[in-house]
């Protein structure tokens, strides 16, 4: 194949790249799943290259470093396509357009995610399982399933959205296809999760069918390109419980007087989107996940460990330490907080002086309502990447079940105020008394989910005894809290007041 | 929109409703009909004794084929000592006197067939009232020749795995009975002995009753409770292979000696899994309908919920039946709203809803009518007709909730849902000129739904009534066969309150769109594979944007709804 023999640089110049750089670089900040949106780009650097030559056009799969002013760099995985002024294409994916390119005739350059011709060539790769030689490594198609993978080679397709991470889209009637962007050295979470799951038996999640791999010379193959079955009539967890609180806000609207605790819960319980029962139908799935990610012979990387005096003290450590560096912050949202520091410290401490019982385990990592979602079948879990921001070693280790349960348990707090949000502002005076309702449903949702976790994590070792349990929980909950004010304070100051609220409320 | 309307049709893609021999689709007039449900004593007084009677609901039939109504449904009208609402039977052959006599019977079919409608009526296989003469032989001696009709035990340690249906009223499936000196079967109330079907006399026997019936020109049966004929130790006595065996045999001679366009629809109150299976197979046919019975809870708590969930998930857990086969349809029903479908949770969820008044807790369910149950609520009820006429099944409308009808729950068990039909604001709203007195029961007269606000006669004068709405819409569904013999799927749709699906027969497609929210919501639908195809609403023929490339966005109203033909237009 031509294309191996040419190094990387040969290959850029002579299709007109290296002219785009910085257009290219002002696309990546401008997008999502760049984790730099605004940044200030210092250089594009096209690292690998391959040119597709069953495509037409002049089509492109890169692997193109972005290095910013502030030292961050990152490598994304950026298919490239040109084609001449006035192609249709232009039109049809406006949002994938990248700049021009000069030349006897003018062309335009684009991300290839954008054109069909792209994904459908991706489709019929992974079908062939083909292994590509790029100018300095290689990308590997793999099926893992090949009984389900759907036959049409030539399947309609659509753009789903666009992810923190990714761009998803639907082949034919049921396949989905995830084309990740971050290219990260080292194995990856996601593959590892779906097939640990996959070998556990555990059904709520969607099974990894193919996958398209970049194997560099010299490190663990990453995964660029994910297909599983499309999920039918399915609603992110999120979406359903806004519409839940929708309801509740328009009913405690209408409730004149201002109700005491007890019966706004029992409002919260009489309304009529309740969504306790879906909360504890997903403690239930969430418990099974943890389940089977505790099977003790998923092999390596996964079996579980108990938990050591060692791992709580740590634990303890790393809130406190989160903690101290929020509080060190000048921002003045946070002079409310900084009184109860010690007090908040103090729930921390207490996971020290636990007795070390529970085991720790390979978990989702960043789990919350937007991750889950209802089908016909019940609860299905998606996206194992991890926390975005944390470095693959550390969405590796392995650690407490319970916080995948804090992260859920937040969200439900997270939902109440944002759905509040969506009718009226945090400065109205009907703000505190309307928020008591959605932080009544938000607590009928933690205590349901929370009482099947329990339930289903039952009698297994995953979860220390309940006692034990309810503290270490509540600091993870207050860890994910810590961190949420300081995510907000950097990125949305007004929702600070959302996690900085929860905090007052735990040690009040 | 007047009622002229709704006959004419731009018929694009409309299609005949049949292709192959016209006698296999008569045959199947059961997938197309609208059935409607009612108790003959409950209808309408021809004699003014104050008990609805035959020759009454024969005067008031022209009504029902103004409706739209295909094929009536009777509530047991044999006679009974009437403990059960006459599904305790003391004669099979006979018609409570207070309802008229056999002949009248015959007199209701002539008028039924001559005007191209059918009658269906209530037969209770299993088990007979203890006033029958033949359970009063059976207990008399051992030696009695009857006595074998009967299941009988010297202790009540037989099967003791079948559960107790009316745990309310029932601590035993087995009674003592001090004449018989033995205990008797019985699945529901003690004065309901069931009949034993290991004999081949009581088979035959029941055949008989059957051939009696449809003698006299009847067009099928709703047969009761058909789960539990036959008890076999260390079972559940439910569904079990010996009454399958019964009813493919029941259907084989209803077949052969009627020729095979006579009906069984069966109570089967199970999960969906289980009720198939009394379709039977196309080679071993049982019956020719089942009622779906999760759907309707189910329905109601969509609604409440204000997403479609509830809704999908139990059409997902409904396998496909085989294509001579229909369901049965239903929003009320003379029982109650069947919450034995769902799991507790869901259970205690309905009742917080629509039951605190512990007087509607009874059993397993709750005695309301539709338009209580909702609260009243116009476009609710629209909607579920709505739901109702659209999903794959066949409708049966229940007497009286045409016009939204109340109930009235201090009448104690299943009879607040059986008060008088309110024909006008006339005297006992026009049900029976017989003293008030006198009436079986008393018509509802609260000011919201008694027959002074609520009746056929106002509704019938205003166009707008819930009477007119549901007429047009009974005429729309027949007129397109898409609704009773189409496939069905549910389309996806980011937002979770509005449930949108397909109806597919050959290359007739036909869209329905339901916002089960009482908020207006946006929905965004991929119909690219109908690419071109335009949207026609299938009420007012207005024309919607062709379907482009981009997903189809639809405003919805509050609990509204919106049925489109997709249609060819060629520009």
């Amino acid at each position: 194949m031509p294309s191996a023999i040419r190094t990387v640089d040969a290959l850029v110049t002579e299709s007109g790249l290296d002219q785009a750089l910085d257009d290219i670089g002002a696309y990546v900040v401008r997008q999502r799943w760049s984790g730099a949106i605004g940044r200030v780009v210092r250089e594009v650097r096209i690292l690998d290259a391959l040119r597709i030559e069953e495509i037409e056009t002049p089509t492109f799969f890169t692997v193109t470093r972005v290095s910013f002013d502030d030292g961050l760099q990152r490598d994304y995985a950026l298919p490239l396509g040109h084609r001449p002024v006035g192609d249709p294409l232009a039109e049809r994916a406006p949002d994938f357009m990248i700049g021009g390119l000069a030349g006897d005739t003018p062309r335009f350059l684009y991300d290839a995610i954008g054109d069909p011709e792209y994904v459908r060539w991706l489709w019929r790769s992974a079908h062939r399982e083909l292994r590509l030689q790029t100018a300095v490594a290689a990308l590997r198609f793999r099926v893992f399933d090949a009984e389900s993978l759907e036959r049409d080679l030539d399947p309609p397709l659509r753009v789903l959205g666009v992810e923190q991470s990714n761009t998803s889209m639907i082949l034919g009637e049921g396949t989905f296809l995830k084309h990740l962007r971050r290219v990260e050295p080292g194995p990856s979470q996601e593959l590892d999760m779906l097939a640990a799951l996959g070998r556990a038996g555990f059904r709520h999640t969607a099974p990894l069918q193919a996958a398209a791999l970049y194997e560099p010379p010299d490190a663990a193959p990453t995964p660029v390109v994910l297909i599983q079955p499309f999920l039918h009539n399915g609603t992110e967890g999120w979406t359903l419980a806004l519409t839940s609180l929708r309801m509740l806000y328009a009913e405690s609207e209408d409730l004149a007087v201002a109700l005491g605790s007890g019966e706004r819960r029992a409002a919260v319980e009489e309304h009529g989107g309740v969504f306790a029962p879906e909360a504890s139908r997903l403690g239930a799935v969430v418990a099974e996940m943890h389940r089977a990610l505790a099977a003790p012979d998923l092999g390596d990387g996964f079996s579980p460990e108990p938990v050591a005096t060692g791992a709580l003290r740590s634990w303890a450590e790393e809130m406190t330490c989160e903690l101290d560096a929020l509080l060190a912050r000048p921002d003045p949202a946070l002079e409310q907080l900084r009184p109860h520091r010690d007090e908040i410290a103090a729930r921390f401490a207490a996971v020290r002086s636990l007795a070390p019982t529970g085991q720790r385990i390979r978990i989702h990592g960043d789990l919350h309502l937007g991750q889950s979602m209802r089908t016909d079948s019940g609860w299905i879990i998606l996206d194992f990447e991890g926390e975005p921001d944390r470095t693959p070693a550390q969405r590796r280790r392995k650690t407490s079940p319970l916080i995948d349960v804090a992260g859920m348990l937040r969200s439900f707090d997270y939902a109440a105020a944002v759905a509040l949000a969506e009718r009226i502002l945090p400065q109205s005076a009907d703000w505190e008394g309307m928020l008591a309702y959605g932080e009544a449903w938000a607590q009928a949702c933690r205590e349901a989910f929370w009482a099947s976790y329990l339930a289903t994590a039952g009698d297994s070792d995953l979860v220390p005894d309940p006692a034990a349990a309810a503290v270490l929980r509540r600091a993870f909950e207050m860890q994910k809290a810590v961190y949420e004010t300081s995510y907000e304070l950097g990125h949305r100051p007004s929702w600070a007041a959302i996690p900085i609220r929860f905090l007052l409320r735990s040690v009040s | 929109m007047n009622d002229d309307a709704i006959t004419e049709m731009a018929p694009a893609a409309q299609i005949e409703a049949s292709t192959d021999a016209p006698a296999t689709e008569q045959r199947r007039w059961f997938k197309h009909a609208v059935f409607y449900e009612l108790p003959v004593r409950a209808f309408c007084d021809a004699n003014d004794d104050g008990v609805g009677d035959f020759q009454g609901l024969i005067e008031s039939i022209d009504y029902l084929q103004w409706l739209g109504v295909d094929c009536i449904w009777l509530l047991p009208f044999n006679k009974s000592p009437m403990r059960d609402g006459g599904y305790d039977i003391s004669d099979h052959y006979d018609v409570l006197p207070e309802y008229g006599s056999v002949d009248d019977v015959r007199r209701l079919m002539e008028a039924a067939h001559a005007r191209g409608m059918r009658v269906i009526m209530d037969m209770v296989m299993n088990h007979t009232s203890d006033q029958h003469p033949w359970f009063q032989q059976a207990r008399s001696s051992p030696d009695n020749p009857y006595r074998d009709w009967y299941v009988w035990s010297d202790t009540k340690n037989r099967y003791t795995d079948a559960r107790i249906i009316f745990v309310d009223t029932e601590t035993s499936n087995w009674t003592w009975d001090e004449q018989a000196g033995a205990y008797y079967w019985h699945r529901f109330f003690s004065h309901q002995p069931d009949l034993n079907y290991d004999n081949p006399q009581v088979r035959e026997e029941m055949k008989n009753v059957c051939r009696f019936w449809l003698d006299l020109g009847m067009d099928g049966f709703r047969l009761d409770a058909v789960p539990y004929l036959f008890e076999r130790e260390s079972t559940s006595s439910e569904n079990l292979p010996e009454t399958h065996g019964f009813l493919a045999d029941l259907r084989a001679t209803i077949d052969r000696e009627y020729g095979g366009d006579k009906v069984l629809l069966a109570e089967a109150n199970q999960w969906p899994e289980d009720v198939v299976d009394y379709f039977g197979t196309l080679e071993r046919p049982e019956c020719h309908m089942c009622f779906h019975f999760p759907l309707m809870p189910r329905m109601f708590m969509g609604l409440r919920r204000e997403q479609r969930y509830p809704i999908t998930e139990i059409l997902e857990r409904t396998p496909t039946i085989p294509e001579n086969c229909q369901w049965g349809l239903f929003l009320r029903n003379h029982d109650e709203l069947t919450l034995e479908m769902v799991s507790d949770e869901e259970r205690d969820y309905m009742w917080q809803e629509y039951a605190a008044d512990p007087r509607m807790k009874l059993n397993l369910g709750i005695r309301r009518r539709l338009a209580p149950l909702l609260n009243n609520g116009r476009r609710q009820m629209e909607l579920f007709y709505g739901l109702l006429l659209s999903l794959p099944g066949a409708p049966i409308l229940y007497y009286g909730d045409e016009i939204g009808m109340g109930d009235n729950v201090y009448l104690g068990d299943r009879d607040g849902v059986r008060t008088p039909m309110q024909w006008s604001e006339d005297r006992n709203g026009g049900f029976s000129r017989a003293d008030f007195a006198a009436l079986y029961m008393p018509p509802l007269m609260d000011p919201v739904y008694g027959f002074a606000a609520c009746n056929v006669a106002a509704q019938r004068r205003n166009e707008s009534s819930l009477l007119h709405w549901l007429r047009r819409f009974v005429a729309v569904r027949k007129r397109w066969p898409v609704f009773g013999a189409g496939t069905f799927e549910a389309l996806d749709a980011a937002n979770p309150s509005v449930f949108a699906f397909l109806r597919t027969l050959d290359d007739h497609v036909v869209l329905c769109v339901n916002n089960l929210s009482r908020f207006a919501q946006p929905v965004e639908l991929d119909l690219r594979r109908f690419f071109g195809l335009t949207p026609v609403e299938m009420i007012g023929h207005v024309h919607f944007p062709p379907i482009g490339e981009l997903p189809y966005l639809l405003t919805m109203a509050p609990h509204g709804f919106y049925w489109f033909t997709l249609e060819r237009f060629e520009h």
